[in-house]
């Protein structure tokens, strides 16, 4: 097991409200899990968790990674372990060269930064095949890109850490067709038997092009319901109300 | 470019073309009379003149050594960039004790100074600068300080008509040292546009001032002026005063100043620790970002002078 979420419990520590309440969600190696719900469910707090943000207490839970419980580690830890959060809101990094930016993203979780001309070669690489001009390399992380290219970046981040899990929150929202397809095409290239993926999601046609092996549905902060593709097209049928 | 046989065609009997001390220009001015297009030469300072005829262009580099411990040094320079020239400057500071100068630079009718100020001397920098510009003159200015226990860059702007200017400073404060960018623009004829940005990073118990004024004068008609400073604290007891002002007296112009003071962004520290770097590094990132983002739209040679001001400020800051 890649992952495993046991009863998982969680809260705002600012406010005290219990957002996640009794979580329980597997991932074996090489499946594509979504995860779809309403609006307020808890789906993005669970990715956030997932990655280590602060601001929320686990307070009831396990949450097992490769083997480890890993919360009460640090994010910068689970991400040098393999776990990539794709943000549903990329954060903008004034002043910092997004080349050199993603060179010392791939040096912290290799212990040592690459060699800068294979590394560009590489990069360059990725930006072609999520058709993003290589100037993007040159300008600040994230600073006036749009929402579409916001998150190619993060696909590109993502094909170049080749994490053991990914967790895609909302990447499909605010993409056009044709750049949901280029993510779909990123993700379907990278998935193998060794990887997975959480993909946060509240369309179905995003699962048209990057067939999951189950999805979940969350509501309430608990998992209600569990099921192959055809939950995803009976929710985009029938909304949430049947359940 | 000319090669240094052409240079010392310039130059005062018995002085080199390149790294030439400008005492050799001490007692008077040094007038390129017949200085071809470009002229690039790089000098140790310590007082003198320097003019760009009408219509030329020309580069000058400066190192101003300090005095050494426990002496003083004031100096003073002028600088002329007649009529349509242009002129890119870059002083350097280095050393200790005390440099107490005063520079003077008049802008001709178009012309254009493109103009850095690193200083990361161990001394004392102190420094008036008075700037006359021209009719459509246009002023760009990188300051960048750090290493001094008192620095004081104290710049006086007139401004006449239709003339652009565009200021980006940068303090780098570690404990007991104060840093201050003074800066008065007074604008007195129409269709002026100023930018003006500052941003101070302070360690625990440093200490940063910026003050900034326009001054819009009545026949200042149609001013488009931009004032910011933001301060970015670090640690305990750091202390940034903030005074942008403006007083104006035309009636048709646009103004705006602003303020900010804070600590590092947490969701801009999660993003780069969700990308596993650490704590540490992820800080010293955005303070590096923070500062840099001002560097980036300068001369080559002003970034590679600037850059590692930064980058030595940030690991004595690690250290």
């Amino acid at each position: 097991m890649l992952l495993k979420i046991d009863n998982l419990h969680v809260k705002l520590a600012e406010t005290g409200k219990n957002i996640l309440n009794g979580i329980n969600l597997e991932v074996k190696p090489g499946e594509v899990h979504a995860v779809m719900g309403p609006n307020g469910a808890g789906k993005s707090t669970l990715a956030q968790v997932l990655a280590g943000r602060e601001g929320y207490d686990v307070t009831e839970g396990d949450i097992i990674f490769d083997g480890e419980n890993i919360a009460e580690k640090e994010a910068d830890e689970r991400a040098r372990s393999g776990i990539f959060l794709a943000f549903q809101y990329p954060v903008e990094l004034p002043g910092v060269n997004t080349a050199q930016f993603l060179r010392t993203v791939v040096g912290a979780q290799r212990g040592k930064a690459p060699n800068a001309a294979e590394f560009l070669k590489q990069a360059k690489q990725v930006l072609d095949n999520l058709n993003m001009p290589h100037d993007f390399l040159q300008r600040f992380v994230n600073v006036g890109f749009s929402g579409g290219e916001k998150k190619r970046l993060e696909m590109v981040q993502m094909a170049l850490l080749q994490p053991k899990l990914a967790v895609l929150d909302e990447t499909d929202s605010g993409l056009d067709v044709d750049a949901m397809k280029l993510v779909a095409g990123t993700v379907n290239s990278l998935r193998s038997a060794d990887r997975s993926f959480l993909m946060i999601t509240h369309y179905e046609r995003l699962l048209e092009l990057i067939k999951p092996d189950v999805v979940h549905v969350l509501s309430g902060g608990r998992i209600v319901k569990s099921g192959g593709p055809e939950l995803a097209k009976k929710i985009e049928l029938e909304g949430y109300s049947w359940l | 470019m000319l090669n240094a046989a052409d240079l010392e065609k310039f130059l005062p009997q018995g002085e080199t073309a390149l790294h030439t001390p400008l005492r050799a220009v001490r007692d008077g001015t040094w007038k390129m009379a017949e200085a071809p297009p470009l002229l690039s030469t790089s000098v140790k300072c310590e007082s003198g003149s320097f003019v760009v005829p009408a219509g030329k262009k020309a580069e000058l580099n400066i190192e101003w050594p300090l005095p050494g411990g426990g002496k003083v040094a004031a100096r003073q320079l002028h600088i002329a960039v007649e009529d349509g020239a242009e002129l890119t400057l870059l002083e350097l500071f280095k050393g200790q004790g005390w440099a107490a100068d005063n520079i003077t630079i008049t802008l001709g009718t178009g012309a254009k100074l493109t103009h850095a100020v690193v200083q990361h001397a161990e001394g004392i920098v102190t420094r008036t600068e008075n700037i006359s510009m021209g009719d459509n003159a246009h002023y760009g200015r990188l300051a960048v300080q750090s290493s001094s226990r008192l620095a004081r860059l104290d710049v006086a702007l007139t401004l006449q008509s239709n003339a652009t200017v565009s200021a980006a400073g940068v303090n780098l404060c570690n404990a007991n040292q104060v840093l201050d960018q003074t800066m008065l623009l007074t604008l007195n004829g129409p269709g002026n546009r100023c930018s003006v940005q500052q941003r101070n990073v302070l360690a625990a118990g440093a200490h940063s001032v910026f003050q900034g004024k326009y001054y819009v004068g009545q026949k200042a008609q149609k001013t488009d002026g931009y004032m910011l400073v933001n301060n970015l604290l670090l640690g305990d007891n750091a202390l940034a005063f903030g005074k942008p002002e403006l007083e104006i007296y035309a009636d048709d112009v646009k103004c705006s100043h602003g303020a900010s003071t804070g600590g590092l962004n947490p969701e801009q520290l999660f993003y780069m620790k969700a990308r596993g770097i650490g704590e540490a590094a992820a800080k010293q990132l955005m303070v590096a970002g923070f500062a840099e983002e001002l560097l980036a739209d300068w001369p080559v040679d002003f970034i590679a002078a600037a850059q590692p001001v930064v980058h030595t400020w940030l690991e004595s800051l690690s250290a």
